[in-house]
C-alpha cells in the first residue's frame, strides 16, 4: 500500500543551519496491515506522514500510494489523514464540518448523510452536532477530527497521534473503533507515543530516531515490552537529549 | 460598611472625573492657528488623501466655512487661513463648487488676492465644463478688479455659451470689448445677483448685495457729475461737494458703507471705506 | 468540490465578527453623509455621493483587510488547510475556490453598501431638490461595480502576500502598502512627468514609471467624481479599465496559484 523508498527530507533553520529531518527513510507498508511509528519527539514521525500526503515534499527518493506518486493528488482519493493538535474550522458546526470534508473527497449527498450520522453516533457526538465547534473541548475536537478523517470510508487510515486530548473515555472509544477498522481490512498507520496501543493494534511497528528507521519489525516478534525496546534502540542510536 | 466598601470604586471614579473635566481647561495652551487645515502643499495633499481626495476637499470646506461661523474676515491671519483652506479643498477636489464660491463672495470685493483668487475661480470654470455660475464670475472679475479685457470676454462669452445664450452675460461682455465704464457694468451684474439670490431666498446674502450696489450707484452719479464738470470746465473738480455746490450732484451722496467719497488723481471715483466696512478695517 | 470551498469560504466571512462591525460602521457613515451634506451650501447632491461612495470604498477595503486576510492566514497558519489537501484536491482548485469564496462575499457586502448608499442619496434628493445637481444615480451604480472590480484586484493580491509573508501582519501591511501606492500611483506619475519639480532625478522618475507599471493603478477603478457630477464615461475607456483589472487579477493569481504549489506546508 505504502512504500517509501530512499526518501531524504532537511529543513534550513533560521540561523542557516540545516537540519536532517528524515535520512535514508525506506519503509512499506501493506494493504490490511497496522503499522505503529515511534519514536522520540523530534524524530520525524509527522515530517513521515506529511510527505505522504504531499503537503511537503522530499529532496530525494521516492513514495507512493497504492501504486501512485505521493505527487499525485488521485493518490489521495483513498486516504484519511487525522493531523498532530488537528484544528478545525471552528465557525462551523460538527454537521457542517463533515459534510464539507465529505464533499472535499467527493461523496454524494446521500451517502454523506448516512455516514455521517453513523460516524456521529459511534464517536457520541451526536448531541453537540449542531454547535458551533468553537464551543467544543478539546476530546470533542479531536473526535470531530477522527470522523472527518473517515467520513469517506477510506482504505488508508493515517493517524498521528490520535489519543491526544482524549480522557480515557475517549481513548476506550478510539482504540475499539481502530479495532473495528482492522477488522473492517483498512491499512492503517498510527504514530503514537502510547506504546500499550501500540502493542495491542498493530501488525508492524518500525522505530524512528533522528530520521532513521532504527527497527523495523513485527510486533509479534519482539521479545521485551515495547517500552523497553524502545529505550534500548535510542540508546544504541546514541540521542543525546530529550526533547 | 460593605455599602461603603461597593460605593468607593464609584466615588473615586466621579471624583476623579471631575478633577479631570476641571483641569483641561486650565491646563491646555491656546496654540497659534495653523495657516490652514491641512499643512501639506496641496499635489502633497492629493497623494497622502489616496483615494478620499473628494472627501477630504468637503471637510476642508466645511472647515473654512464653519471658520467665519458667517461672519466676515478680521484680520490677516483670518483671512490666510480662510483662503489657504479653500484653495486645498479646491486643489483636492477642483470639480467642488463651493469653495469657488465662497471665494468669489467673501474675498473678492475685500480685494484679498484677488488675482489668485480669480485664478482659481476662472481655473474651476474650467473644469466644470457644464457650470455657468463660475465662468459669469470670473468674466465679470477680470474686468472690473484686474482690467483684463481679454479674458473677462472670454469668460463671459463662454458663461453666456454654457446657458444657451444669456443676454444679460452677452451685454456686459459686450461692453467689455468696447471698454464701457466699469461702474455700469459693475451696477448691472449686482443687480443680476440680488435677483438670482432672492430668486433662493438667501436674504442676508442680498443685505451685502444691495449695500453694494447702492455704493456704485452712488460712484456712478458722481463719476455723471464729474463728466458734466469736465466738458462745462476742461478740468476735474476739486472734491465732492463742489459738484453739490454747482448743483451737478443734487446732494454729496453717503456711502453706505461710512466712509466718504473723494476723486482721485487720475479722475476715478474713491472711497476711503474702499468698500469695506469701516469698523472692520479698524479691526473692529 | 469547489462549490463547497466556496461556500465555507463565504460562511466564515459572514460568520465573523468583523463583518458585523464594518457593516454597523458604514450605516453609521451613510447617515452622517446625510447630516454632514446638509451643511453645504451648493454642491449638495457632489458631497452627498463622495461621502457615500467614499464609506463604499472604505468598507470594502476594510474587508479585503481584515476579513478576507483573515480567513487565508488563518487557514494557512493554523493549519486547517489540511483537511482539504490531505484529500484528492488540487491545490490550484482548492486556492482558486477560496478566491471565489472571498469574491462571493465582497459582492454580497457591495450590494449592502450600494443599498445603503442610494438610501442616503435618494434621502438628500428628498430634502433639498433643487441643490441635488447633476449626480448620476447610473453612474452610482457603476462607481460601486469598479470599487467591486478594484477589491477583487486587492483580495488576489492579499492572497499572494499571505503565502509568501511570514506572519498576518506582515501580509496586512503589505497589502495595505499596495492600496496606497496603487492609489497614489497615477497622481505621482503625472507629477514627476509634468517636469514642474526640476530638482526630480532621472532615476526618480524611472523608479515611478515602473512602479506605474508593476502596480495596480487603483485610480483608474474610482469613478467619484463621474458619479458626483454625472459626468458621462466613455464605454470603450471603461472597457480597457475592465480589462486592465481582470487581466492584473488574473495575472496574480496564476502567480498565486504557482507559489501555492510549491508551497511545503509544515
Amino acid at each position: 500500500m505504502i512504500i517509501f523508498e530512499k526518501v531524504f527530507k532537511s529543513f534550513r533553520l533560521e540561523k542557516g543551519k540545516k537540519v536532517a529531518a528524515v535520512q535514508d527513510l525506506s519503509l512499506s507498508v501493506a494493504k490490511g496491515e497496522v503499522f505503529g511509528c515511534i519514536g522520540p519527539n523530534g524524530a520525524g514521525k509527522s515530517t513521515t506522514i506529511k510527505m505522504l500526503l504531499d503537503l511537503i515534499r522530499p529532496d530525494s527518493g521516492s513514495i507512493n500510494i497504492a501504486g501512485l506518486p505521493s505527487t499525485d493528488e488521485a493518490s489521495r482519493a483513498k486516504v484519511g489523514y487525522l493531523p498532530e493538535n488537528p484544528y478545525l474550522y471552528e465557525y462551523l458546526t460538527a454537521h457542517e464540518y463533515l459534510a464539507f470534508a465529505a464533499s472535499l473527497s467527493g461523496l454524494t449527498s446521500d451517502m454523506m448523510t448516512e455516514r455521517r450520522s453513523m460516524l456521529l453516533e459511534k464517536l457520541k457526538l451526536s448531541q453537540a452536532a449542531n454547535r458551533r465547534i468553537s464551543t467544543y473541548s478539546k476530546g470533542m475536537q479531536q473526535r470531530t477530527a477522527i470522523a472527518a478523517a473517515l467520513i469517506h470510508n477510506p482504505e488508508l487510515v493515517i493517524l498521528d497521534e490520535p489519543m491526544s486530548g482524549l480522557d480515557p473515555l475517549g481513548r476506550k472509544l478510539i482504540f475499539d473503533l481502530i479495532g473495528e477498522l482492522k477488522g473492517e481490512g483498512k491499512t492503517i498507520f498510527i504514530s503514537s507515543h502510547v506504546l500499550t496501543d501500540i502493542e495491542r493494534l498493530c501488525d508492524r511497528v518500525g522505530i524512528i530516531v533522528q530520521g532513521r528507521l532504527s527497527f523495523e519489525g513485527e510486533v509479534r516478534g519482539i521479545s521485551c515490552s515495547l517500552d523497553d525496546l524502545f529505550l534500548q534502540v535510542v540508546q544504541t542510536a546514541g540521542v543525546g537529549e530529550v526533547r | 460598611m460593605r455599602l461603603l466598601h461597593t460605593l468607593a470604586p464609584w466615588f473615586t471614579g466621579v471624583a476623579a472625573v471631575a478633577v479631570y473635566l476641571i483641569c483641561l481647561p486650565l491646563a491646555a495652551i491656546e496654540q497659534p492657528r495653523n495657516a490652514q487645515l491641512f499643512s501639506l502643499p496641496p499635489k502633497l495633499l492629493r497623494i497622502v488623501a489616496f483615494q478620499f481626495r473628494e472627501a477630504a476637499a468637503d471637510i476642508s470646506f466645511l472647515n473654512a466655512s464653519a471658520f467665519l461661523g458667517g461672519k466676515v474676515p478680521q484680520n490677516q491671519e483670518q483671512y490666510s487661513y480662510f483662503f489657504n483652506t479653500l484653495k486645498n479643498a479646491a486643489a483636492l477636489d477642483p470639480y467642488f463648487l463651493d469653495p469657488y464660491y465662497l471665494m468669489n463672495a467673501s474675498l473678492i470685493w475685500d480685494r484679498y488676492k484677488t488675482d489668485e483668487v480669480n485664478d482659481l475661480i476662472a481655473k474651476g470654470a474650467d473644469k466644470r465644463t457644464w457650470d455657468k455660475l463660475l465662468p459669469f464670475f470670473a468674466g465679470f472679475n477680470y474686468y472690473y478688479f484686474l482690467d483684463d479685457g481679454i479674458k473677462s470676454f472670454r469668460y463671459l462669452t463662454e458663461a453666456s455659451k454654457r446657458s444657451g445664450g444669456n443676454s444679460l452675460y452677452d451685454s456686459l461682455a459686450a461692453r467689455v470689448a468696447y471698454k464701457a465704464n466699469k461702474t455700469e457694468f459693475a451696477i448691472s451684474y449686482l443687480e443680476n445677483q440680488i435677483q438670482q439670490a432672492e430668486q433662493q431666498v438667501e436674504k442676508g446674502k442680498t443685505r451685502d448685495l444691495e449695500r453694494r450696489l447702492a455704493v456704485l450707484k452712488a460712484i456712478r452719479q458722481i463719476e455723471i457729475a464729474v463728466e458734466s464738470y469736465k466738458k462745462l470746465f476742461g478740468s476735474l473738480p476739486t472734491s465732492v461737494d463742489e459738484l453739490a455746490k454747482l448743483q451737478l450732484l443734487l446732494s454729496v451722496p453717503s456711502d453706505p458703507y461710512g466712509g466718504t467719497f473723494y476723486i482721485a488723481k487720475d479722475g476715478a471715483i474713491k472711497t476711503t471705506s474702499d468698500m469695506v466696512d469701516v469698523k472692520k478695517k479698524n479691526g473692529g | 468540490m469547489i462549490r463547497s470551498v466556496v461556500w465555507v469560504t463565504f460562511l466564515e466571512g459572514v460568520r465573523s465578527k468583523a463583518v458585523y462591525g464594518i457593516t454597523l460602521m458604514a450605516g453609521l457613515m451613510m447617515i452622517f453623509t446625510v447630516l454632514f451634506s446638509s451643511m453645504i451650501m451648493q454642491d449638495v447632491g457632489k458631497v452627498a455621493t463622495d461621502l457615500a461612495l467614499s464609506t463604499a470604498t472604505f468598507a470594502a477595503l476594510l474587508v479585503v483587510l481584515f476579513v478576507g486576510i483573515n480567513i487565508l492566514a488563518k487557514d494557512l497558519e493554523r493549519k486547517t488547510v489540511y483537511l482539504a489537501l490531505s484529500r484528492a484536491v488540487p491545490r490550484s482548485r482548492y486556492i482558486i475556490a477560496r478566491f471565489l469564496g472571498l469574491a462571493l462575499l465582497q459582492g454580497m457586502i457591495m450590494a449592502l453598501l450600494f443599498s445603503a448608499s442610494l438610501a442616503a442619496l435618494l434621502f438628500v434628493r428628498q430634502m433639498y431638490p433643487t441643490f441635488f445637481g447633476t449626480v448620476s444615480l447610473q453612474l452610482v451604480a457603476l462607481a460601486h461595480l469598479f470599487i467591486f472590480l478594484q477589491m477583487l484586484l486587492l483580495t488576489s493580491l492579499s492572497m499572494l502576500f499571505a503565502l509568501i509573508a511570514s506572519s498576518t501582519f506582515v501580509t496586512f501591511l503589505l497589502t495595505t502598502v499596495t492600496w496606497m501606492i496603487g492609489s497614489s500611483t497615477q497622481e505621482v506619475k503625472r507629477l514627476v512627468e509634468s517636469g514642474e519639480e526640476l530638482r526630480i532625478t532621472y532615476l526618480t522618475k524611472l523608479i515611478v514609471k515602473g512602479a506605474y507599471f508593476l502596480f495596480p493603478n487603483l485610480s483608474l477603478f474610482d469613478l467619484k467624481t463621474n458619479a458626483a457630477h454625472g459626468i458621462a464615461v466613455d464605454l470603450s475607456h471603461q472597457g480597457f479599465v475592465l480589462l486592465y483589472g481582470v487581466g492584473y487579477t488574473v495575472a496574480v493569481l496564476s502567480l498565486t496559484v504557482i507559489v501555492f504549489r510549491r508551497k511545503e506546508l509544515n
